[in-house]
């Protein structure tokens, strides 16, 4: 198995594009990182932040009887009110600047870039043997076919994997150049009006590998589609369409019907568990994890099965 | 067991249609078979089956006496191949897409084996350029290297002289019979055009519409055979055929003469023969301008063969 992995990655070294990829993701963490930089002025903190927190909130309450009949909007609001209430009570001071944590965070969205390039390699790891008639001299060989794509499936992961954590290291670099460590290494983390303060670190990691989320499932319904269809425009565009959409119509979904908990984009955002409101009233992180799993069950499974099954031609 | 290939009533459906139809073929350890037919008769199909690509409707197919539906990988390590096109990763380089393929096969294949398969492909010098810079002859040479790399007893190559220049299809003739003879190995080699595999065949199946329509054992035929062989159709072009007949039915009345038109004599006879009738005749004064075998070439035969049961299909279709 190891061996195939190798082999799916040596012939993955000589394409110039995973490189031209990781070059993209490092110059997009540049880019963000000058913005930012010209633009940090707009961060700083006045000194009578305390005084200025408490206008804040004041704003936010009067915001929240005023639309006393939106949740979503006053359920923020109090969380907000309930991290600055806890700044002023125990003295914790807003990051004065922007910090490499901050900053780090603010690049989170730049997932989805890698997310879009590691779906390209996806769509196109089974399908492009296919296309370019290479796979009849792959499968002629002793390993077993359910391997073969097995080891293309982790190559892809390990690709994935690369990327995200290329984008986290560069942005930790660049953020670390460009605007330090920051004064204070405390995060508040808030769930139901309830503030609770964690080291930044455990959160940005943890903020970070909850955001990819959406990538991977993406990635895999990129992956299995290449198996089952053969062909890299297909499964390229319905992944990608699935990618920049599935969020959207769920959201509108979401405020209408109950089942929408069921679909896969109400469930790839965990970070919802720990700070924030699920999509769906009573969804629970277990339910979220058991539905991802079962989405990625089916798509592997149909892949697996109609890879291993149908003649190649 | 002395079978290197045998197929077992090999039917292969997809969806209504009937691609390869019982077909049942036996191929002895160290010999070459030609899968010989027109575009379309399925032989890549059949192909597609020994190799494991395709699975059978029904039948079997053993190579080296292992089930290919049932032991897919222990079958595969005993076999190299090239199925339809030649096609390899065009972004690498040839040597690399072979030090690719070596590393799937089970056993280890070292550098030393890469470059001696290379050379024997006549590829050494073009063998770290890009294979996109690689003309189909090429390729087809790639495609042989790659398919001899871990050292196969079974050989099935399809269509393999496609693309290869004159030279190269002697060079490629000679390295095979080579292989059957120094190695023993098994050799299928598929192609449409029966003079580039004749000569390298010692026996050539015609498939047309997924049927095995005959075999035929190509004979080098040997001085020695050539004077025992039974008699055949001669035919004589002379002066004046209906008085060279007249001459031969004197002295040789046993020997069958049909005049055909004024100038051509058909005999039937063995060489010795032959040569007693040009003497007979020579003596006589009587001018003989060509003497030939009226014997039809495989070729013909073939054509014969694949023209008929192409009109016969065509009209089961028309009616
Ligand atoms: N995947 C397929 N689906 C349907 N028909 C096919 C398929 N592959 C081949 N055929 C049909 O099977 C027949 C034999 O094809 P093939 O084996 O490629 O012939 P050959 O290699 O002798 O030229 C052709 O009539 C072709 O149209
Ligand atoms: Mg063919």
């Amino acid at each position: 198995m190891l061996t195939l992995i190798r082999n799916e990655w040596f012939k993955l070294r000589k394409k110039p594009s995973i490189y031209l990829m990781a070059i993209i993701i490092v110059l997009l963490v540049i880019a963000t990182g000058m913005i930012g930089k010209v633009t940090e002025d707009a961060h700083s903190v006045p000194d009578n932040w305390k005084e200025d927190l408490a206008a804040k909130s004041e704003q936010l309450k009067e915001e929240n009887q005023e639309h006393a009949n939106n949740p979503i909007l006053t359920e923020n609001n109090r969380n907000l009110i309930a991290v600055n209430d806890y700044r002023i009570e125990h003295d914790i001071k807003p990051g004065s600047q922007l910090s490499v944590w901050s900053y780090t965070v603010e690049n989170v969205p730049l997932i989805s870039v890698a997310g879009l390039l590691v779906m390209i390699i996806a769509a196109g790891i089974v399908s492009g043997e296919f296309s370019g008639g290479t796979i009849k001299l792959m499968m002629i060989r002793p390993a077993a076919r359910w391997k073969v794509l097995l080891a293309k499936y982790l190559t892809v992961l390990t690709y994935g994997l690369l990327l995200v954590v290329l984008l986290l290291l560069a942005s930790l670099a660049v953020g670390i150049i460009l605007f330090g460590t920051g004064d204070s290494m405390i995060h508040l983390t808030v769930n139901n009006g309830v503030v609770s303060e964690e080291n930044v670190l455990v959160y940005l990691l943890r903020y970070f590998f909850f955001s990819t989320i959406d990538l991977w499932m993406m990635v895999s319904l990129a992956f299995a589609l290449s198996a089952i269809f053969r062909n890299t425009a297909v499964s390229l565009g319905v992944s990608l369409f699935a990618y920049l959409m599935g969020g959207t119509f769920t959201s509108l979904l979401a405020e209408r019907f109950d089942w929408t908990k069921y679909l896969l984009f109400a469930n790839t955002d965990l970070n919802r568990y720990v700070s924030g409101t699920p999509f769906v009233e009573g969804m629970t992180m277990t339910f979220s994890i058991v539905m991802l799993f079962l989405y990625l069950a089916v798509f592997l499974g149909t892949a697996f099965m109609t890879f291993t099954k149908r003649d190649i031609a | 067991m002395s079978l290197g290939i045998q197929l077992k009533n090999v039917t292969k459906k997809i969806g209504s249609n009937t691609i390869i139809d019982q077909l049942s073929l036996d191929i002895h350890k160290g010999e070459v078979v030609g899968l010989l037919g027109p575009n379309g008769a399925g032989k890549t199909t059949t192909i597609r089956m020994m190799v494991g690509l395709m699975k059978m409707t029904s039948g079997d197919i053993l190579i080296d006496g292992l089930s290919v539906s049932e032991k897919r990988s222990a079958t595969a390590q005993k076999l190299g191949a090239i199925v339809e096109n030649p096609d390899f990763y065009s972004y690498m380089s040839g040597l690399d897409n072979l030090r690719y393929f070596a590393k799937l096969q089970d056993k280890k294949i070292g550098r030393q084996t890469i470059d001696e398969v290379v050379s024997i492909v006549g590829l050494t010098e073009s063998i770290k350029k890009k294979v996109k810079t690689y003309s189909l002859g090429m390729k087809q040479r790639l495609g042989l290297a790659q398919s001899l790399l871990h050292r196969p007893k079974v050989l099935i190559l399809d269509e393999p002289t496609n693309g290869l220049d004159p030279a190269g299809i002697r060079e490629f003739r000679e390295y095979i019979r080579r292989l059957a003879g120094e190695q023993n190995m098994t050799i299928v080699v598929s192609s449409h055009l029966l003079s580039e595999i004749e000569l390298m065949c010692d026996r050539v199946a015609i498939i047309q519409n997924g049927r095995l329509v005959r075999t035929e054992t190509i004979k080098e035929t040997s001085d020695q055979e050539n004077l025992v062989k039974p008699s055949s159709q001669v035919v004589m072009e002379l002066a004046d055929s209906s008085k060279a007949e007249q001459i031969l039915q004197e002295k040789l009345p046993t020997l069958e003469t049909q005049s055909r038109g004024q100038r051509e004599l058909l005999i039937q006879a063995d060489k010795e023969t032959t040569a007693k009738v040009i003497h007979l005749l020579a003596v006589q004064d009587h001018p003989i301008y060509r003497v030939r075998d009226s014997q039809q070439s495989l070729e013909d035969r073939f054509l014969e063969i694949t023209d008929e049961k192409g009109e016969a299909y065509a009209d089961a279709h028309s009616q």
